[in-house]
């Protein structure tokens, strides 16, 4: 196969397609569709190869050393790349990615197009004669090739399955239930203190609890028979009366299970500052 | 799987020659020159369809087919059900043996020894992604995620991140990550997995072309990149995502940048004199001076890349270079102020240096304090003043079944067993190649780094050198199996054994990697065991700590919680690492002492997140808080419960959360408290 420049229209065309997608109004269901298989080339081969074919313009590499730079240099360009946008006032941002991976792109392939003129064309390995070929009956080939790719593809289906299968597994791993009870510190509402109260049920049914509140050591509120959901949340706002003969005021907020009435399943506490009271 | 030609058999002539000059048959077989002389379509070219008409779509079949055991393995074990004899190692074994057994064959195809290590390695790597397809649950990689979620907020580098101090200044793995993340809508995790993904293929095809450049033969360079995969960091820690798992591809890909460098320069050497006289020597110095500048700037290029991405890896193949120019010297192949290797070294340094005094880096306390440790304990037990660690032995959980010590223990002794006749080979057959040479001086560091694992603070040394160590181990072990079963001799018998030795190893290397059936298997909770510490119930609190008290708090809490409060939570975390100041004490002790309130002001603590399910359990990894704490490594009971109730008693500390296990203190009481 002779030199020719078709490898770098492709990419260059990769690159053009690339900016033109980041440059559409965000968010556009286009690029979140086929963001990745643009972004995947651009950053992982397409820089790279465009700065293998300028760096080895006069070498013709053997296949597996031109992915293996490609991947290499791109990745490498990529990390010096992200140095460069860090000096930049807009920083590390999907238009500036995608305008330097692009421009880099474009640049070194241009560069390449202008080192290739007047090159001899020169054999790969593979067409050369002198390269030992296996050979087998056309029909031979074409038929157990077939039956590879079959193999292949069944390969691929048992993969993807053992994937979802795994991904099923941690879904529905047994974890003890818990349930989340919390006092967050006080806010100020008019002359008077508050705090907020909250549970959210991580429960594997529902549960129907009890919120009784103590201010040192006197009920003043209870919140009975509260029906919470799986992943469901309640909180309500406690005002605090106050409590002129302490300096300060101890708030105590028990959760009961409705099942276990006398034992306490979750508590927060807090001591309300002196001038709250 | 044909073997034909056949040769020469063993005759009672050969018998009787080794029993008379056993080390004389030693010496022909290590400098054997022609060990794969009969096999020249090796080489041969095969395309697509060959492949997929060969052997390839069998061996990708059975890969797939351990891939559904390992995945069943992990799932079971999840709930509960059977280990890890099952099916996790069998299945890893129907992964990697029956390709072990391919690529010894001398017939097979260079494309198709290509393909079946670019499949198992990436098989290796989707046992890894296996354990956690959903959420990260590596602790290295909970520390990059935040260097992750840090750039992706500020779009810019180097946000201090507690967790990892070093990281912001390593911050090549993010950076990759965050221009796929940015630029195709993925989200971290998943982009995450791609950038590792790509970075397992680039390690093993530059760790074939390395080796091929270097053996000259794609059957010794595909055996030399297998063995790369025995070694115990392969399956799992190199899959993780953690800047070595970047950083390592990336340094190898530079050295098979470098490899051609001492052929291109000598034959310039040799053409110079002649080109103002000859036309053809002429162009073929400008085309040879061509060769050494493009080889010499994509390896800069890639070694300033590794440079900013991981330390080690950066420090390793920075000694390598320095090792290599000097072997480079001592054989006075070239003046060095004309060679491109020593300006490569010298970048190297340089630029490294350069990264080091960066300000702020705080790489070399880092590490100093590490191997310090490592060495100081080493030193103690060589000289009778230290207790060394007992192997196999674990701080929680039953001890190490027999048989994953044998195999652990057969594992080291075959590889340090054949590192004396491999590098004897080496010898003999490549002592010409100044790169060959380096790796085998590199080899001796094999038998060196495994007396840390006597030590508790350097155990981990000598598993993280194996991931460097190996690169050069590999290729003299590939070499030991080339010369010494030379094609012409390989029988099935001989095909067998050496197929279950480098099975034995690579299994033998996964349990010396990973450690206790508990640290590599999913399943229930565990305390300070990593993965297995992270669920659901820590994630949540972490969550509503970023929902209701807001990012960017003073937290303190155990190492489990760190991660999770520090990522999900995107909280402050006080670390010795970062802060240095132990707060450990103030959760161990049974009582608020004034020191302890007195660590609480000083480090300017807002929130503490208790854990109490250490109060029932010893710390799998043998320390709750710190690995400097009081006990570490040495713990006999739990945490004590009067530690945590010290915290309900105060009453400048206020519990604002209580999910059962995980109870989060609000102590900015005692922060604010006027200090005594």
């Amino acid at each position: 196969m002779h030199l020719r420049n078709s490898d770098l229209l492709l990419v260059t065309g990769i690159a053009a397609l690339y900016t033109a997608m980041a440059l559409l109004p965000t968010p556009s269901p286009i690029y979140s569709a086929v963001g990745l298989v643009f972004a995947l080339p651009m950053v992982f081969f397409v820089p790279g190869y465009a700065l293998t074919a300028m760096l080895a313009h006069r070498r013709v590499l053997d296949g597996s050393h031109r992915l293996l730079l490609s991947l290499g240099l791109s990745l490498a360009l990529d990390i010096v790349c992200g140095f460069l946008l860090n000096l930049l006032p807009m920083g590390l941002r999907t238009l500036s990615w995608v305008l330097l991976l692009s421009g880099l792109t474009v640049l070194f392939a241009l560069l390449v197009i202008y080192l290739r003129r007047g090159l001899v064309p020169v054999l790969r390995q593979s067409d050369n004669p002198a390269t030992p070929r296996v050979t087998l009956p056309r029909a031979t080939l074409i038929s157990r090739g077939i039956r590879g790719a079959i193999l292949c593809g069944f390969a691929l289906t048992l993969t993807l399955s053992a994937l979802l299968y795994a991904m099923q597994g941690v879904a529905h791993q047994p974890h003890p239930s818990f349930t989340q009870l919390w006092m967050l510190p006080p806010a100020r509402v008019g002359t008077r203190c508050a705090v907020q109260v909250g549970l959210r049920s991580f429960e594997a049914t529902t549960v129907t609890f009890n919120v009784v509140t103590t201010l040192n050591a006197a009920q003043v509120t209870a919140w009975p028979a509260l029906v919470i959901a799986p992943n469901q949340a309640w909180q309500q706002t406690l005002s605090v009366a106050p409590v002129k003969s302490a300096q300060r005021t101890l708030v105590v907020v028990k959760l009961y299970k409705q099942s276990k009435p006398d034992t306490v399943y979750r508590e927060v506490h807090m001591t309300l500052p002196a001038m709250c009271t | 799987m044909s073997l034909t030609p056949i040769r020469t058999r063993y005759t009672e002539q050969t018998v009787q020659r080794v029993r008379q000059h056993p080390l004389r048959m030693l010496n022909d077989a290590a400098g054997n020159t022609t060990p794969e002389k009969d096999y020249t379509n090796t080489h041969s070219t095969i395309g697509i369809v060959e492949l997929l008409g060969g052997w390839f779509p069998v061996l990708t079949l059975l890969n797939a087919l351990g891939i559904c055991m390992t995945a069943y393995a992990f799932t079971s074990s999840r709930f509960g059900g059977a280990g890890l004899d099952t099916l996790f190692l069998p299945g890893l074994l129907v992964m990697f043996t029956p390709i072990a057994l391919r690529l010894l064959l001398p017939t097979v195809a260079r494309l198709e020894r290509i393909s079946l290590l670019c499949l198992l390695g990436y098989a290796c790597y989707l046992v890894k992604v296996l354990s956690s397809p959903l959420y990260f649950a590596f602790f290295d990689e909970f520390l990059h995620w935040r260097t992750l979620d840090d750039i992706a907020h500020s779009g810019h580098l180097f946000t201090p991140n507690s967790l990892l101090p070093v990281s912001p200044y390593y911050p090549g793995l993010e950076i990759v990550t965050n221009a796929l993340s940015t630029t195709s809508g993925l989200d971290s995790f998943h982009a995450s997995l791609v950038v590792v993904g790509a970075a397992r293929i680039l390690m093993v095809l530059a760790l074939f072309a390395m080796n091929e450049q270097i053996l000259q033969s794609s059957r010794a360079a595909s055996l030399a990149t297998l063995l790369y995969m025995v070694n115990p960091h392969f399956l799992l820690f190199d899959a993780q995502y953690a800047y070595e798992s970047l950083a390592l591809p990336l340094a190898t890909c530079m050295l098979f940048a470098l490899s051609p460098h001492q052929v291109v320069s000598m034959r310039l050497t040799r053409l110079e004199p002649l080109a103002p006289l000859i036309k053809f020597s002429r162009e073929r110095t400008n085309g040879l001076h061509n060769d050494l500048r493009w080889i010499t700037f994509t390896a800069w290029l890639v070694l300033v890349a590794v440079i900013f991405t991981h330390h080690v890896t950066d420090f390793f193949f920075d000694a390598l270079l320095i090792i290599w120019t000097i072997v480079y010297a001592a054989k006075r192949l070239m003046p060095l102020y004309r060679s491109h290797l020593v300006r490569t070294a010298v970048i190297g340094v340089l630029v490294s240096l350069v990264s080091i005094v960066r300000f702020g880096n705080p790489v070399v306390g880092y590490l100093t304090s590490f191997m310090n440790g490592a060495i100081t304990e080493l030193g103690h037990i060589v000289s009778g003043a230290g207790s060394a660690k007992q192997l196999f032995v674990n701080y929680s959980g039953p001890p190490t079944p027999l048989w994953e010590r044998i195999m652990t223990v057969s594992s080291v002794g075959i590889i340090t067993l054949c590192l004396p006749f491999g590098l004897l080979c080496l010898w003999k057959r490549s002592r010409s190649n100044a790169l060959a040479c380096t790796f085998g001086l590199f080899c001796l560091l094999y038998p060196v780094v495994q007396a840390f694992r006597l030590t508790n603070t350097g155990a981990e040394v000598a598993d993280r050198a194996a991931a460097f160590l190996f690169i050069p181990l590999a290729l003299v072990l590939a070499v030991v199996i080339v010369q010494f079963w030379p094609t012409d001799r390989l029988r099935w018998p001989q095909l067998a054994a050496i197929t279950a030795a480098m099975s034995l190893v690579f299994l033998g290397g996964i349990v010396l990697g990973v450690g206790p059936a508990s640290a590599l298997l999913p399943g229930p909770y565990e305390a300070i065991a990593d993965a297995r510490s992270i669920e659901p119930q820590g994630i949540q609190a972490a969550l509503w700590s970023h929902d209701y008290l807001k990012p960017a708090n003073r937290v303190a809490t155990d190492r489990i919680n760190q991660v999770l409060m520090g990522t999900y939570g995107d909280q402050r975390i006080i670390t010795t690492i970062q802060d240095s100041i132990d707060l450990s004490e103030v959760f161990l002790s049974t009582s608020l002492t004034p020191d302890g309130a007195a660590l609480l002001q000083q480090a300017h603590i807002h929130y503490l997140v208790a854990d109490t399910r250490l109060t029932h359990a010893l710390p799998l990894l043998g320390f709750y808080y710190e690995e400097s704490e009081t006990g570490a490594f040495h713990h006999k009971t739990p945490v004590n419960t009067r530690a945590f109730a010290k915290f309900d008693a105060d009453i400048q500390i206020n519990r604002v959360f209580d999910s059962g296990d995980i109870v989060i203190y609000d102590v900015g009481g005692v922060r604010n408290a006027p200090t005594q």
